[in-house]
């Protein structure tokens, strides 16, 4: 990141120095006292929440609960619910960021191509992104319904199915058929690329061009740079975000509740092949009020954030390739 | 016709009854019954009021609601209302401490659960204070759904069949069928449901698509039901154990799953999708037989006064539910007025329920119809009579084998649990058998203690 | 990731550090014929992008039966009574949810703004002991994930702030419970404050002194120079900020029980619990939740793209 120019050195001491101080805690305060409110104090009460088994209905409130010891803790490691949940959210996430980064990859490659009305095609390609997710389901919903929707229309014209006007015809079910409606969410997610692709494009401006003369002067066709020159120049990019891809992947629950139905009946899906931590939390925290047990459940999904984070660190240094500083 | 109907269910009360103490018949004892006058109005203050249901529903408590305050002039009301979202908003806002005074509750499902965590209030000293005979008051299939550990939380709104058997007359017409009989079994019901499926063309529907006998309905009060008519049940009587996976309750699930996949007289799951449910698939004329409650005058036919619903162009018939292999018990659920546990003004809460059920309130609630009343006596309201009056026959024979869900105090939960695992049980994944052997595993921590 | 803010805005966190790399010229040179395959490719993916969306207008406009039944890529007859039948077939009509999203994503983002601005001005611009540590807390409140403070927080503001639930105490209209959503923008976004503090750094000093050689105290020299310069960062702060919280689900979903005060988001998913099976009228409710924020990206990219490419910062 670029350094821009410091303050400038003043005397320890004097007047201005404090005036400085005083300004600088003054201002830095507004967001001191907010994260110690809304960050430092939540911290707190999650930890103690988890230690009893608050119900809102029952105690009233958070203080009024009974403390049960690590007995949450022990009831959801001992829940083969969580741990089917915890499977689905590593497939939902793992799956729909290496789907997205894979087509990402030669989507930015395009948009960064001197063609007209780039900008144009820039601007369509992100629009996706920023698209409210519950209305995305929904529209996407209609689009895999079983017999009636879209994807069923082309599988049929395809010769992939039966048709489905037939009275024996059993169309494949991505909305209830437990085995597919993880890869039609999974699907679905490559329609929101646009995040991805803008780091991705905006790496591929940061690879010089000298780099692509040198090798045309080698011989070397358009898929060798590709293999030799974009990609490895692109792995900062990549690392990137796989990271911060997995960390909001991990987290999405709108996504998952609405393609479930939507909030208020069962977050899990068919047969549970929906549930995931963050919507299992909910569902226990908000539907059964079992707020103790929600609250670790989420540290467990922390630990798990965790764990994917460190391994991503960890493991870059084999693969991530680093331009010299220029 | 109706004093003959009377006398015949009289007669079947007084031969059937003994199995069934206090199973009184709603529209004979509606005759000696009348609703108690709702006088010397105690409450005062401000209070609020939650409720659930459609525009009409809403037109009718405000109306109700702007009687009391009529008849109460210290008491006003906040009138607040959710569709879609109901039972969340409503966890939520007890969840907070802070909750409508009295607000609409689900009787089957909601009112023991609710009632077992303390956020209701009990209504005995106010009924006992009142004198009010409950029993005689309010329709006795439906009461114990207002109680829980011989409490009473809920005034009654409303109580109803929920499994009456519709069909569409244009459909069996088309397709050369019989119509439905009271004396029906499963096996006429199979045979005219796959009869009446396939692709054709009806009267007010000239276009041929592929049109189903019956819904082929999932939902937890279908789940119960058939069950319940193969002789099993998903819970022993006291909720404490988990009799999903018995061979009975296997063998009913397993009858409707092969009524989908093997028979086709319903769609499959993966038909389902865009035929719609039991409400918009049966006003589409994509089947022809469904299972509803009285509330679908007002929902599926919009047949009730200032219905939001555009009537159905095809006629219809009502019938009591077919005969399964051991019993033809049907389901009953209620909607009960409750208070708020932590409400203060409990007293002119319990007014309100009073008012709303009974009194002038009822009236008018019952005028615009979303399900037959739970008060006896407006059985011989004008407007219930009008509206429901080809149901009220029918559903009175249905209440003769009516039976309630048992009361579980994590109904919601229990039901989700089974929900997902029979999922694949009704896409033609897993047999019922296996689906129900795990529903049990995953349910069985909702069970009650 | 991102915090304070219920609900959250993560994803906003990309498109500023991307889209502050792009130029707007392509580097790649490429021959004629695999230019005519670009653009042929390059228009698959722009179908790609439209076609969900063209599909829910179209939907939008045919009968129930024929959108839930069969499939077409232009409706049988337009039925433009969708739209009145869908805007008041929930508890209050849809400008209700409209207006409702759009007061809470507006405070919010005048909130985040407002104090994500201030406060980056403070890290940048002020020496004063522990400002290194304070600024590395706030780098890593945004790895806390938001599961673990949704119920915490929940907690704090139901039991502690009493901002939630609803009955009489507040009234018919209880708009305390919009205060959870609004109140924490008000005291900055961990991302927005790191990113708008590095476009601080990025301003010369020079100007600054040049100021206070003329006597202008601090926040005078905010509002006259530090603010003109940081106004492209600050347009791409507002544009995400409104967007994310406009598309906000979660934070509305525990907070907003009340029908009265319901987003669009809400109203949606109480659509679906209403109508699951109604398709028409699910995508024209669609239609009106997404509409806004594509009238505001139209309008905003091209200024997010060259704004936050010209003050040359990257995350």
């Amino acid at each position: 990141m670029a350094v821009g120019a410091q303050a400038a050195p003043v005397d320890k001491g004097s007047n201005q120095h404090r005036q400085e101080m005083l300004w600088g805690y003054g201002l830095t305060s507004i967001w001191l006292i907010g994260f110690l409110v809304f960050s430092a104090a939540p911290i707190i009460i999650a930890l103690f929440i988890s230690f009893t088994d608050w119900n809102p209905i029952r105690d009233g409130a958070f203080w009024n609960a009974r403390g049960n010891g690590v007995s949450n803790y022990k009831i959801f490691l001992a829940d083969h619910r969580y741990w089917h949940a915890v499977w689905n959210t590593i497939y939902y996430s793992v799956g729909s960021v290496g789907l997205v980064n894979v087509v990402s990859i030669p989507v930015a490659v395009l948009l960064n191509q001197k063609l007209r009305g780039i900008n144009i095609y820039r601007t369509i390609a992100y629009l996706p992104a920023i698209m409210p997710a519950v209305a995305t389901v929904l529209i996407f919903r209609m689009m895999f319904q079983p017999s009636s929707g879209f994807i069923s229309w082309i599988l049929t014209r395809l010769h992939i199915q039966c048709d489905p006007s037939q009275l024996t015809c059993n169309p494949y079910d991505w909305l209830s058929n437990p085995r597919l409606t993880m890869p039609a969410v999974i699907l679905v997610s490559t329609w929101a690329l646009g995040q991805t692709m803008l780091i991705y494009l905006a790496g591929l401006q940061g690879i010089s061009g000298s780099y692509y003369e040198a090798a045309a002067i080698d011989g070397a066709n358009t898929w060798e740079q590709f293999r030799n020159i974009t990609l490895p120049l692109l792995t900062p990019a990549i690392f990137f975000n796989v990271v911060i891809g997995l960390i909001g992947a991990f987290q999405e629950f709108t996504k998952f509740i609405i393609w479930s139905g939507g909030a208020g009946g069962f977050s899990g899906g068919p047969s549970d092949s929906l549930l995931t931590l963050f919507t299992y939390s909910y569902e226990k925290g908000f539907e059964d009020n079992l707020m103790g047990l929600a609250t670790a459940m989420a540290f467990g999904l922390f630990v798990l954030i965790g764990i994917f984070t460190v391994i991503n660190f960890v493991g870059q240094r084999r693969w991530v390739f680093y331009q010299e500083e220029r | 016709m109706k004093r003959a109907l009377v006398a015949f269910v009289s007669v079947a009360v007084l031969i059937g009854g003994t199995g069934s103490a206090g199973w009184a018949q709603t529209s004979q004892s509606a005759a000696n019954s009348s609703l108690p006058k709702i006088t010397g109005c105690t409450a005062k203050g401000h209070i609020s009021f939650f409720h659930w249901g459609d525009k009409n529903t809403d037109k009718g408590f405000r109306q109700a609601i702007s009687a009391a305050e009529k008849a109460c002039p210290g008491l006003t009301v906040d009138n607040q209302w959710d569709q879609g979202n109901y039972d969340t908003d409503l966890k939520t806002k007890i969840g907070s401490g802070n909750a409508p005074d009295l607000f609409m509750l689900d009787g089957a499902k909601r009112i023991a659960q609710y009632a077992s965590q303390g956020a209701l209030a009990n209504l005995n000293s106010f009924v006992k204070r009142d004198k009010l005979n409950l029993k005689k008051t309010y329709v006795p299939q439906c009461l114990p759904q207002m109680q829980y550990k011989g409490k009473t939380y809920g005034m009654m709104l409303a109580c109803s069949d929920q499994q009456l058997l519709f069909y569409n007359k244009d459909m069996f017409k088309a397709r050369n069928v019989k119509f439905p009989t009271d004396k029906w079994t499963y096996k006429d019901f199979r045979a005219a449901a796959m009869k009446l499926s396939g692709n054709y063309s009806v009267p007010g529907d000239p276009t041929s698509k592929l049109r189903f006998g019956y819904v082929g309905s999932t939902d937890d009060f279908a789940v119960q039901q058939y069950i319940w008519q193969w002789g099993g049940d998903w819970t022993n009587k006291a909720g404490t154990t988990c009799t999903l996976d018995s061979p009975a309750a296997a063998k009913g699930l397993q009858w409707w799953v092969d009524l989908k996949y093997k028979d086709h007289g319903a769609p499959t799951a993966q038909q389902a999708g865009s035929l719609g449910d039991k409400v918009s698939g049966f006003r589409d004329q994509s089947f022809a037989m469904s299972f509803m409650g009285p509330w679908a005058m007002n929902y599926t036919f919009g047949k009730s006064p200032g219905s939001t619903v555009t009537p159905v162009k095809f006629k219809w018939g009502v019938v009591t539910p077919p005969k399964g292999l051991k019993n033809n018990q049907t389901l009953v659920a209620s909607t009960g007025l409750v208070v708020y546990s932590k409400s203060k003004n409990k007293n002119a809460a319990y007014w309100l329920a009073k008012f709303e059920s009974l009194g002038k309130g009822g009236q008018v609630y019952a005028a615009v119809g979303d399900d037959t009343p739970g008060a006896l006596a407006l059985y011989k309201n004008k407007a219930v009579k009008k509206e429901f009056g080809s149901i009220i026959g029918v559903q009175n024979k249905a209440y003769k084998t009516a039976r309630r869900p048992v009361q579980l105090l994590n109904y919601d939960q229990f039901y989700s649990a089974v929900a997902n695992d029979l999922s694949p049980m009704w896409s033609g994944q897993t047999s019922a058998a296996d689906a129900t052997k795990k529903a049990c595993t995953d349910a069985k921590q909702y069970l009650n203690p | 990731m991102a915090l304070q803010g219920t609900g959250a805005p993560p994803r906003t966190a990309a498109p500023v550090a991307a889209l502050s790399a792009i130029s707007p010229k392509g580097t790649e040179r490429t021959g004629h014929s695999s230019r005519v395959i670009a653009y042929v490719v390059v228009g698959l993916l722009c179908v790609f992008s439209l076609f969900p969306l063209y599909w829910m207008l179209e939907n939008s406009l045919r009968s129930e039966s024929d959108a839930s039944n069969s499939v077409t890529f232009w409706p049988e007859e337009f039925h433009w009574s969708n739209y009145s039948t869908m805007w008041n077939s929930l508890t209050y009509p849809f400008h209700i949810f409209l207006i409702n999203s759009f007061v809470m994503a507006g405070l919010v983002t005048i909130g985040t703004v407002a104090s994500c601005a201030l406060v980056a001005y403070g890290f940048a611009r002020f020496r004063f002991a522990g400002r290194e540590f304070l600024f590395a807390v706030i780098i890593g409140t945004t790895m806390i994930p938001y599961a673990v403070m949704m119920i915490p927080q929940y907690a704090m503001f139901i039991n502690v702030f009493h901002w939630g639930g609803g009955g009489s105490a507040f009234g018919y209209h209880n708009l305390y419970q919009f205060l959870p959503q609004i109140v924490p923008a008000f005291f900055g976004s961990p991302f927005f404050i790191f990113l708008l503090r590095q476009f601080i750094r990025g301003i010369p000093y020079d100007l600054d002194e040049a100021a206070k050689v003329d006597g202008a105290g601090p926040l005078r020299i905010f509002w006259t120079i530090i603010l003109p310069e940081l106004r492209p960062a600050l347009a791409a702060v507002t544009v995400l900020t409104f967007i994310g919280k406009w598309n906000d689900f979660l934070g509305p979903l525990i907070y907003l029980t009340d029908a009265h005060n319901w987003t669009i988001e809400l109203a949606l998913n109480s659509f679906i619990g209403r109508y699951s099976t109604i398709f028409n009228l699910q995508m024209a409710a669609s239609l009106m939740s997404m509409l806004p924020i594509m009238i505001v990206y139209f309008i905003a990219s091209r200024q997010i793209i060259e704004g936050v490419t010209l003050s040359g910062v990257k995350g």
